[in-house]
């Protein structure tokens, strides 16, 4: 159902960009098909469906179908790109490998192409960096192969001539960075990934104070997530275009915090309570609203376009 | 791995060592951040109202060696101009010299919020208090639609409020009425910033007197009470009316505040028109609700198992008495706002305080429901409780930033430099009852609150 409505919504986005004379929003057919590949295994990956070894999870569905929600949103709101969205899934197979503790290779390889494609994949690095049993030796592998990943794609770049992903607008993008630009991303971004931001908090909270499922996992989310922010406070007009990559850890840290809030006390002799606990559950999914809504704007202008 | 021990009080978490200091930074860099986004949007305001010109320019005037109330006056008490005739003793004169002393005043405002929290809840709720004044205070500084946020009373005015609440609450919960000299001492204060401390004053009036006289049946102690509070009230009056005394403007600073002032209320109606004008509320309003639906459960549970003892989870509110005085200096401030000449948000400032230190009833009645609850729950529950008020609260927040951006990014700091120093040009003028009207010429001020 989830992949259904995110591949409708970019069909329907590609249809509407062919509908206007604007440059900004018109797709080309290769981008709608990268775009929706790629959110289509975002949307199974987040439900523990594309990864064998992710043990199954009930909090999976629900993170899926946020992420197809909020996706869904951010296509229909134009600021998503094709290459943004394959550097997405390259970086979320990457991380949960490393996460999981599989092969590195099935972690790092991917990681250094997500990087070559776009640079604001690099702080999802700090999944291999953070102190763990295996993470010197890990960062080690790593490194060289991010490099090459990077230095390939600006060779490609630069020769070609043409961005073999729109990563590179980054360059463009930097002097745009001061406070003139501060909090537009922010707003922007706390509208369309509040209710991945729910969850993540809720996940990133216990973690802080030892109640998280998975410590370390949790750990290096939620540090990815805090540097993400802080990209996304500082370098605004770059993460205007490109709020899908740096939201990715939130939609990662969905499925443990929603986890978490369905252990809110629910009690019949304590109703207050158990209001307060409803009121938390239901928060998030209401406040899919705002992108139900851009959705649903951009499939009426498709269908009108039809 | 635990997160840290419970407190047995009210059920909130008590993060051990590293994580408490850690908690309290973040919420100190967090108000200190709102601090800073609102102070900027309320100085760079693109509003053309004279307030904060006139204020600081008096204060600059009367610095000079000017008489206020002489040659230039206002229907506002003279505590405003004073504290800004001490910092041109010492700063350039610019406006922007107002400015660390608002902050300053503003400051001492959220601690005093915290202390008086403190006094009566946990400290965990009167942090989260603070968090929540702090955002209210500078979104209601901030979304002026008639006057600047910037150098007004009411940003002056939140300490001594709010430092005489405090007061007051420790000598309620005390029993001594050795702090009642400091409340009447703030009192004084608060009142010689603006006549709309006159809420405070009803509440504290009303209250005392049904404390002392209904509660405990005690005139001697009501008198005593009362007096204690009166000769604070004179102390914090004292420099002014020394002032006044000493140049000779006593009685005509005495008209312009009480009829001058009180003709000022039949012009209209600060009432917020519509919910979107009192954003930051919506959280203590929500909370509210939920707090007083507890209280509907505690009193059915208690009155089904009349066997049961009075736990800690059962009583829904703190202290009956605190909770008594803060919805009286609601009511006050509700009616005033009714009255006041104009809908503008910076009464707002002021009017807020009681209802953020009620905001910490609600926030200890829910610590004390997860009291009960298994220590992982609970934290649980105080997290989703924190990540609930934060989705509240966002809305209110995303107002002040960008719209601070915005006012510094196109702040014109010459035409400021201009407007102030033409304003310290004005000569003898006199402002209350509409247009500012000079003794030597007419000026093309607009009208003001």
């Amino acid at each position: 159902m989830c992949c259904v409505w995110i591949a409708a919504i970019v069909i329907a986005r590609a249809n509407a960009g062919l509908a206007t004379d604007d440059p900004s929003v018109a797709m080309s057919v290769s981008d709608t098909v990268v775009m929706g590949i790629a959110f289509v295994g975002l949307a199974l990956l987040l439900a523990g469906a594309l990864m064998p070894w992710q043990p199954p999870r009930g909090g999976g569905l629900v993170g899926s179908v946020v992420f197809s929600v909020v996706a869904s949103g951010l296509v229909a709101d134009g600021r998503v790109v094709a290459w943004d969205a394959a550097a997405a899934i390259l970086t979320a197979v990457g991380a949960l490998a490393i996460l999981q503790a599989r092969n590195r290779w099935m972690g790092i390889v991917p990681l250094g192409i997500a990087c070559g494609l776009s640079p604001l994949c690099a702080s999802a690095l700090v999944v291999l960096l953070l102190p763990s049993a295996h993470g010197r030796r890990r960062a080690a592998d790593a490194l060289p192969v991010v490099a090459i990943g990077v230095a390939v794609a600006w060779v490609l770049h630069l020769t070609i001539g043409r961005l073999p992903g729109a990563a590179f607008a980054v360059g463009s993008d930097l002097n745009r960075i001061g406070p003139q630009n501060l909090w537009r991303f922010v707003a922007w971004w706390l509208d369309l990934g509040m209710p991945a931001l729910v969850f993540a908090c809720v996940a990133a909270a216990l973690r802080f104070f030892g109640d998280a499922e998975n410590i370390a996992a949790t750990r290096s989310l939620a540090v990815w997530l805090g540097i993400n922010v802080l990209v996304g406070v500082f370098l605004p007009r770059v993460v205007l275009c490109h709020g899908l990559l740096l939201l990715l850890p939130a939609f990662m840290l969905t499925s443990s915090g929603y986890l978490a809030m369905r252990r809110l006390p629910v009690n019949r002799s304590h109703w207050t309570l158990s209001l307060f606990s409803a009121v938390c559950l239901v928060l998030p999914f209401a406040l899919l609203w705002t992108s139900l809504r851009k959705a649903g704007e951009i499939a009426v202008v498709s269908l009108g376009a039809l | 791995m635990t997160g840290g021990a419970l407190d047995q009080t009210d059920g909130f978490i008590v993060p051990n060592g590293r994580r408490r200091a850690c908690l309290t930074a973040a919420a100190i860099a967090f108000i200190i951040g709102i601090h800073v986004a609102g102070r900027i949007g309320a100085y760079c305001s693109p509003l053309t109202s004279d307030d904060s010109y006139i204020f600081t320019s008096f204060g600059c005037r009367m610095a000079c060696g000017d008489v206020l109330y002489r040659d230039m006056s206002d229907i506002k008490p003279p505590g405003l101009f004073m504290v800004y005739a001490l910092v041109y003793l010492v700063a350039p004169a610019v406006r922007a010299s107002a400015a660390p002393a608002e902050t300053v005043f503003l400051l001492l405002g959220y601690a005093a919020i915290y202390c008086a929290c403190v006094e009566v809840y946990s400290r965990r709720a009167a942090l989260a208090v603070t968090v929540l004044s702090a955002v209210t205070i500078n979104y209601f500084a901030v979304t002026g639609v008639a006057i600047v946020g910037f150098g007004v009373a009411e940003n002056f005015m939140v300490f001594p409020a709010a430092a005489a609440a405090w007061m007051y609450l420790r000598a309620l919960r005390t029993g001594g009425e050795g702090s009642l000299i400091a409340c009447g001492l703030f009192l004084g204060v608060d009142t010689c910033l603006k006549q709309t401390a006159l809420p405070l004053v009803v509440a504290l009036t009303v209250h005392w007197t049904a404390f002392a006289l209904l509660g405990h049946g005690s005139v001697r102690r009501w008198f005593s009470g009362a007096a204690r509070m009166f000769v604070g009230g004179c102390i914090g009056w004292a420099p002014a009316i020394l002032l006044m005394s000493v140049q000779g403007t006593l009685v005509a600073a005495a008209r312009l505040l009480t009829s001058d002032a009180g003709a000022m209320l039949q012009r209209g109606s600060a009432w917020p028109d519509e919910w979107r004008d009192v954003l930051p509320l919506w959280i203590v309003i929500a909370w509210g609700v939920w707090a007083v639906l507890n209280l509907i459960e505690s009193r059915l549970r208690r009155r089904s198992d009349s066997s049961s003892v009075d736990t800690l989870d059962s009583r829904p509110l703190t202290n009956d008495s605190s909770i008594t005085f803060l919805l009286l200096w609601i009511g006050a401030e509700v009616l005033l706002l009714w009255r006041l000449p104009l809908r503008s948000p910076h009464y707002y400032v002021i009017a807020c305080v009681p209802f953020m230190l009620l905001a910490g009833a609600f926030v200890s009645t829910f610590g004390r429901s997860v009291n009960g609850l298994a220590p992982s729950t609970r934290r649980l529950s105080c997290v989703a409780a924190v990540v609930l008020s934060g989705v509240f609260l966002r809305p209110a927040v995303d107002e002040i930033v960008p719209r601070a951006i915005t006012a510094q990014r196109n702040h014109d700091w010459r035409a400021e430099k201009r407007r102030f120093e033409e304003s310290l040009r004005w000569g003898p003028i006199h402002f209350g009852r509409g247009a500012p009207f000079t003794s030597a010429e007419q000026t093309n001020s607009p009208e003001r609150s």
